[in-house]
């Protein structure tokens, strides 16, 4: 099932691609990265720059992983389980 | 090729509201990219083909031309099924591979745009498929086959595409693959390519490129919502990322790294594109001529027959000229455009309208011979060359000046007669300015119309660049309720604008003479009124090689043309103006006195001056008035020795006397760019063609040395001395720039001449016709003083009496008097006008209730028109009248009932006050017909001190004064420096005021002299030149207030306080404060 979030997560990255993260204290491995895009826009309100990686992580589950280029800061937001 | 990508997809700002980048900048990043060629496929048009190509051959990079075809799919399309959920419209992109394609592209975007509603282009598949031919088609994500593919559908996709496969083939039926790195990204590539392999259709990578960088994506959502007029938020903008961009080739390659094949095909592609459009290769129009006959030999023809219609002795001389033009225009394969624009000024003449050639066309004898020009080039010794020669750069044109009323019909006569493959009329593109960006941009970002307005309104003509500088120093946006982070996005947003096309308009004269491929060069669309239009705008035009024939609406022809029918309806003579003497020496005395107000060309205050000093005795010289008054002469006083000499208080000099014949007609001066053209073919032995090439070299700095020295050696070689070879260079350098086209000034001196003699010998039909078409500088108040002071009677509008135009009446005491038209009524319609004229065909109008009950005017038009007083010649008086307006029953025709029902009891009410009638003529018709406003105010300027107009020129430079009246015009040019000077003219009755506003003093003066009508000015008097007066403000009053105050008893207080703002008065309606008034 999905379910939503936004926080905030350590990601390390390994020749650009994610390769691990930790959320809510535990740390999870990246078996293969699955998809990636941008979301940019709405300059006339917040602003918005990100970089979205949809990762598989060791165990299964997918997750999207959004790098928020204006605040040099990664989230967690969706996760398949 | 392996690092190489060429984008196919590409839309610009001729992409109206779409593309955020013009052609030029495209071209210019693409050759920075080092890419070898680049498409521009603007949405439904080829608006910005000529520009592009110019630019790449500039860069030297490669054109593609194409164009995104909206297609308009069938409710049903592939048995039941809409097309991906949806039956939207879908692009498709069209590439031009050789000619055959261009043709085809060009023929479908003009069906697109005439067979449907205007402004609403599309095409249908089947369309397409039939014009297949020379074209490449890609189906790409926008497409239907290929929203078809994305939804999941591909066997749908590729049974709707089969029309196109088929028609296309399999090399240019090609799908376009796109990395737009959103979330389903990779789902719509993998969907794609199979919809590519099951139609069997090549498959090619592409970027759908809406702006050049990514951080220009906000333009690009701004213009969609303007575009689609909807405010800008989340809902609203399409795109999700900043990925439409001009992507370098690396990047481009590594989206589609799994495949590169992908990208390699995308090269393929481009490559076999070879359309070339052929920029500056001329096409001549068609003329058809009698069997077997070439259209030189009609000219010829033509022209020796003109010498016989025009009465001209066959001498040596003429017999020399005419051959030499008629072998210059074989030469240059021009005989079908003269014969073309010659019957078109025929057909014009034809339909009872003045045609008047001007411009250096008017430097032809063919021209002359041929009826295009009234000008006889040989008796003015114009030149030709200066008109048309091989060496010139641009293609010479012809401009025919026509009376603006009949504008249209002359533009409908030729459309329809050099019907639709051959002449079509030329676009002019809007594009945007501060104000419009900064309007319509607020729109979209939902900022208060109002504010938003203020901010519009201060900046009037200035590029959006220089928004913020405006902002911080224009005093009238100090206060504004608009926070600044909006402001912000604001300006961010307006700036970029600047200069991108808002709408795509007709020109205002142009037309293009074409041969019969002209559809398949440029697409046709229609404009607003109808008429049938290039893509194309008249630069585009001189790229593309058409000729075009300009025709320009002139209102002093419209004018005169009423003065002549006015005359004949009063006095029954017929005026032929081509047959009037030119030697009548009434006109020149009135052009000696300077009565020139609405005369063409010599009304304006610094024409007037200059008049009584040139002192003009004949036609010839007013061909050198018109020249003299231009910017450079007068600044730098070339005037002055012209006149010294002239009026033989100082010798004429030549410094060779080779010169003698080219310059004796204006004593040694130059003044006419023909005279440069023969003083450096008499010293330095150029033929006129080189000459005139020099001539217009003059003003490249850069080149100037090496003329210099051209002109140098040949003059000094030919045994010129050269000591004069240099003053003769000098003087040429320094008065080409300023030098005025002789024949241009011939062709303006006939109207100029024409309008003179009306306004001498029929005074008041002259103004009649001024008043009706109001062609000069003037506020038509201003006319009509110039009536009253000859003692032109004026008399009011009068509902029985007035007609649409001012014309001329009889008085009782048998002076001709001019009558105000009913079309300056404010809200008048023509069908009311014209249902106002039926009504009392029929009978007069009994009163308020039968007028309103047999014409189709409105309460609020009625009211107007009792306010100023058309119904005075009825009892009741005019608040009676009002009264009527507002409450009075007014049964249509046929209803049971009868007058006497109708009308109701009548009140007694006051009469309009003398102030009170004037201030209702100023309100519904603009003009004071009764008085001059300034006379309600004389007690007032006495109190003030005021130095009227007339009696300026007796003050001393420097000398403090107070002025005051009416404003007439106010201007602020764009100042470089971001600055700006506001000029104001006044009119206090006894003749014009100008006055001059600096920024220094503009926070304490800048309301009131934009918002008051009449206002009082301090300020120093300043003297420029001989004769140029202003006042340099330090305060400006509104007349208005210091009336109230002088009224209240305290004028000298309300002086002391100018700094707060003043009750602006202007707009109230004097009749609803008044006793009795029904408001």
């Amino acid at each position: 099932m999905t379910k939503r979030f936004d926080e905030e997560v350590r990601v390390e990255r390994d020749a650009g691609l994610p390769s691990a993260f930790e959320w809510r204290g535990r740390r999870y491995e990246v078996a293969d990265v699955i998809g990636k895009w941008r979301i940019e826009g709405r300059w006339w309100s917040d602003g918005r720059d990100r970089e979205y990686w949809r990762v598989e992580a060791r165990g299964g589950a997918v997750w999207d992983l959004y790098f928020d280029r204006q605040r040099d800061r990664w989230h967690m937001e969706r996760l398949w389980d | 090729m392996a690092s190489s990508f060429i984008h196919l997809d590409v839309r610009s700002c001729f992409s109206l509201k779409e593309g955020a980048f013009t052609p030029e900048q495209l071209v210019a990043q693409a050759a920075a990219l080092g890419m070898p060629s680049v498409a521009l496929t603007d949405r439904d048009g080829l608006y910005g083909a000529a520009r592009f190509v110019s630019a790449c051959e500039r860069e030297g990079v490669r054109p593609i031309l194409g164009a995104s075809l909206t297609v308009r799919a069938p409710m049903r399309v592939g048995g039941d099924e809409r097309v991906g959920g949806t039956r939207a419209d879908a692009q498709v992109v069209l590439l031009a591979n050789d000619d055959t394609g261009y043709a085809n592209l060009c023929r479908l975007l003009t069906d697109a745009h005439l067979l449907g509603e205007r402004g609403d282009p599309w095409v249908a598949m089947e369309q397409i498929c039939a014009h297949a031919a020379g074209l490449t088609v890609l189906l790409g994500p926008r497409s239907h086959p290929g929203k078809l593919a994305i939804a999941g559908r591909v066997d749908a996709a590729t049974a709707l595409a089969a029309g196109y496969r088929e028609a296309f083939g399999r090399d240019r039926c090609v799908v376009a693959v796109e990395h737009r790195v959103e979330a389903r990204s990779y789902e719509e590539i993998r969907s794609m390519l199979r919809f590519g392999e099951r139609l069997d259709a090549t498959a090619v990578a592409t970027n759908p490129v809406r702006y050049l960088l990514p951080e220009d994506a906000f333009v690009a959502d701004a213009l969609e919502c303007m575009r689609r007029i909807v405010p800008i938020a989340s809902s609203n903008v399409t795109r999700t990322n900043a990925e439409g961009w001009l992507k370098p080739p690396p990047q481009m390659r590594s989206l589609f790294a799994e495949q590169p094949d992908l990208c390699d095909r995308t090269i393929e592609l481009a490559e076999r594109c070879t359309f070339d459009i052929g920029l500056k290769r001329i096409h001549f129009p068609d003329f058809p001529t009698p069997s077997g006959r070439s259209a030189d030999a009609l000219l010829a023809e033509r022209s020796w027959r003109g010498v016989h219609e025009r009465d001209l002795r066959t001498d040596e001389r003429l017999r020399e000229r005419l051959h030499l033009e008629l072998s210059m225009i074989r030469q240059m394969g021009y005989a079908a455009y003269f014969l073309t624009v010659a019957d078109i000024v025929a057909d014009i003449k034809t339909m009872g309208i003045f045609a008047a050639c001007r411009g250096s066309a008017a430097g032809s004898l063919v021209c002359y011979l041929t009826g295009i020009s009234d000008v006889d080039a040989l008796r003015h010794d114009l030149a030709f060359e200066r008109f048309m020669n091989p060496k010139r750069d641009e293609l010479p044109d012809v401009d025919i000046d026509v009376e603006s009323a009949r504008r249209e019909d002359v533009y409908d006569m030729i459309l329809t007669r050099h019907g639709h493959e051959r002449a079509a009329c030329v676009a002019m593109i809007d594009t945007y300015r501060a104000r419009s960006a900064v309007r319509e941009v607020g729109k979209a970002l939902g900022l208060p119309e109002v504010e938003v307005g203020v901010v519009a309104k201060a900046f009037p003509h200035i590029s959006a660049r220089s928004l913020r500088a405006g902002l911080e120093q224009l005093p009238e946006l100090q206060g504004l309720n608009l926070p600044m982070r909006q402001l912000d996005l604001l300006f961010r947003v307006a700036e970029r604008l600047d200069g991108f096309p808002r709408h795509i308009a007709l020109h205002p004269c142009g037309i293009v003479l074409a041969s019969h491929d002209l559809v398949e060069r440029v697409p046709l669309e229609r404009s607003a009124n109808g008429h049938r239009m290039i893509q194309a705008d008249k630069d585009d035009v001189e790229l593309l090689g058409y000729l075009k024939l300009d025709i320009l609406g002139v209102r002093m022809l419209s004018s005169m043309r009423h003065a002549i029918d006015e005359i004949a309806r009063t006095t029954g003579e017929k005026i032929d103006l081509d047959r009037i003497a030119l030697d009548d020496e009434p006109t020149f005395e009135l052009i000696r006195a300077s009565d020139t107000l609405g005369c063409f060309q010599i009304e304006s205050p610094g024409q007037r001056e200059l008049l009584q000093r040139l002192l003009p005795t004949r036609f010839e010289d007013l061909i050198v008035d018109i020249s003299l008054f231009r910017p450079g002469p007068v600044k730098s006083d070339m005037i002055r020795p012209y006149i010294q000499r002239r009026s033989g208080l100082e010798a004429p000099t030549y410094a060779h006397p080779d010169l003698r014949p080219a310059l004796q007609e204006t004593f040694g001066v130059i003044v006419y760019h023909e005279q440069v053209i023969r003083t450096l073919a008499a010293m330095a032995g150029y033929d006129l063609t080189d000459a005139d090439d020099v001539r217009r070299h003059l003003d490249d700095d850069a080149m100037l040395p090496q003329l210099r020295a051209d002109f140098l050696e040949r003059a000094i070689s030919r045994g010129v001395d050269p000591v004069a070879a240099e003053q003769t260079w000098d003087d040429v350098a320094q008065f080409a720039s300023f030098g005025f086209c002789k024949a241009h000034a011939a062709a303006f001196a006939v109207p100029t001449y024409r309008s003179s003699w009306l306004k001498t010998h029929y005074r008041a039909q002259f103004l009649s016709g001024i008043l009706t078409h109001d062609p000069g500088m003037y506020p038509r108040r201003l006319l009509l003083d110039d009536a009253r002071r000859a003692g032109v009677p004026i008399l009011p509008l009068d509902i029985h009496r007035s007609e649409p135009e001012y014309v001329t009446e009889e008085t009782t005491d048998g002076a001709l008097g001019i009558r105000i038209g009913l079309q300056d009524v404010h809200g008048i319609s023509a069908a009311d006008i014209r249902s106002i004229l039926a009504g009392r065909a029929e009978h007069a109008f009994r009163d308020m209730g039968d007028f309103l009950r047999r014409t189709t005017v409105s309460r609020p038009v009625a009211e107007a028109l009792a306010h100023a007083g058309a119904f005075d010649e009825l009892p009741g008086g005019r608040r009676g009248h009002l009264y009527e307006a507002i409450t009075v029953e007014a049964p249509r025709e046929g209803d049971q009932l009868t007058l006497a029902d109708a009308t109701p009891p009548r009140h007694a009410f006051p009469s309009y006050s003398d102030a009170e009638v004037v201030r209702a003529e100023l309100d519904v018709f603009g003009l004071d017909a009764t008085r001059h406003l300034v006379s309600f105010y004389e007690p007032l300027l006495r109190d003030l001190g005021v130095t009227r107009a007339r009696d300026l020129r007796r003050k001393r430079q420097g000398e403090w004064v107070t002025v005051a009246g009416v404003k007439i015009a106010s201007q602020t040019p764009a100042v470089r420096s971001g600055q700006r000077i506001i000029f104001v003219s006044l009119d206090d009755a006894t003749g014009p005021i100008e006055v001059t506003v600096f920024p220094s003093v503009q926070h304490k003066t800048a309301r009131t002299v934009f918002h008051a009508y009449a206002m009082a000015v301090w300020g120093q008097l300043r003297r420029s030149g001989r004769e140029g007066l202003s006042i340099i403000a330090e305060d400006v009053w509104d007349l208005l207030a210091l009336q109230e105050a002088r009224r209240a008893g305290c004028l000298r207080e309300s002086m002391e306080h100018p700094r707060q703002p003043m009750a602006p008065q202007s707009g109230r309606r004097l009749w609803h404060a008044s006793p009795g008034s029904a408001g």
